[in-house]
């Protein structure tokens, strides 16, 4: 840029002692750090691994536990329900067993 | 030129890293006064510097060789100029009296302007042209592109900006004139 001098002489803006070399350097090396931080490491690798297996096995716990619960709800539904007896049907059979025989 | 043809090598073989440094080495200082012309501050600059290298360096490997790689800079450095200005609120181009104080104020705000040896006369020509006149006068005057290079950078018809400089041209000088 011919006209580099001019940003100072004519529109007065100056820099920091040494801005260009230390700036090009830090932004390099800001540049070298989003590299590192972009490419995943083997901690981050295993710990993903790690959060995977251990969310595949609440996912499955929490699967199965519910999958239980619908059986246990549905047997005792049937329970409840076998035991229901119409008026009718206990008065005869306590007629029968109990009554008559005592007499 | 040899710069430039050294940077599309790199990015023809893939060669990011070494790309990004033959552009900093060629390009780093200029690019600097680009962003600073337009931002002002030069804290605010090194800001929108880091991003202009940042945005490079993603960009790079899909760099459609459309625009010579200098341009392309200069529009990314441009681009984020803007966004920065536009998050600050700080674009303050009028025609008023009010404006060019607050101008000098803003200027002046900067540890890194130095008041005596700026031109006083130029930059109250400068804070009485339009955002666009002012823009092109900055690219043509300080920065030498062409007004192809100044449409492929700021996406404004290259003959509006024909326009704006020569208009911002007539008004800087004939403002210079009077004062001195």
């Amino acid at each position: 840029m011919k006209k580099e001098h001019l940003h100072n002489e004519q529109m007065g803006y100056t820099t920091p002692k040494g801005y260009f070399e230390d700036s090009k350097k830090e932004m390099l090396a800001f540049l070298e750090h989003l590299k590192e931080e972009q490419k995943p490491s083997a901690f981050r690798w295993t710990s993903n691994v790690f959060a995977f297996t251990v969310f595949a096995a609440l996912f499955i716990g929490i699967f199965y536990s519910n999958t239980s619960n619908i059986q246990d709800v549905s047997f005792e539904q049937l329970t409840i329900e076998s035991l229901e007896l119409s008026d009718e049907d206990f008065d005869n059979w306590f007629d029968e067993n109990f009554v008559l025989n005592d007499v | 030129m040899e710069a430039e043809a050294r940077i599309v090598q790199h990015i023809k073989n893939k060669q990011i890293e070494l790309a990004v440094t033959a552009i900093s080495n060629a390009y780093h200082e200029m690019l600097y006064w680009h962003i600073r012309k337009l931002v002002k501050h030069h804290d605010a600059a090194n800001d929108a510097l880091q991003n202009t290298y940042v945005r490079i360096f993603k960009g790079l490997a899909n760099f459609k060789h459309k625009s010579s790689v200098k341009t392309w800079c200069y529009r990314i450095a441009y681009n984020e100029s803007i966004r920065l200005l536009e998050q600050q609120q700080k674009l303050r181009y009028s025609d008023n009296s009010d404006a060019v104080t607050d101008y000098f104020e803003y200027l002046t705000a900067d540890p890194y302007f130095d008041l005596d040896s700026a031109s006083h006369a130029l930059h109250e020509s400068l804070s009485k042209l339009s955002e666009k006149q002012q823009r092109v006068f900055q690219m043509k005057y300080f920065d030498e592109l062409t007004f192809e290079e100044i449409a492929e950078i700021t996406s404004w018809n290259t003959n509006s900006i024909k326009t704006a400089f020569y208009a911002a041209k007539e008004k800087v000088t004939v403002h210079v004139m009077q004062t001195l």
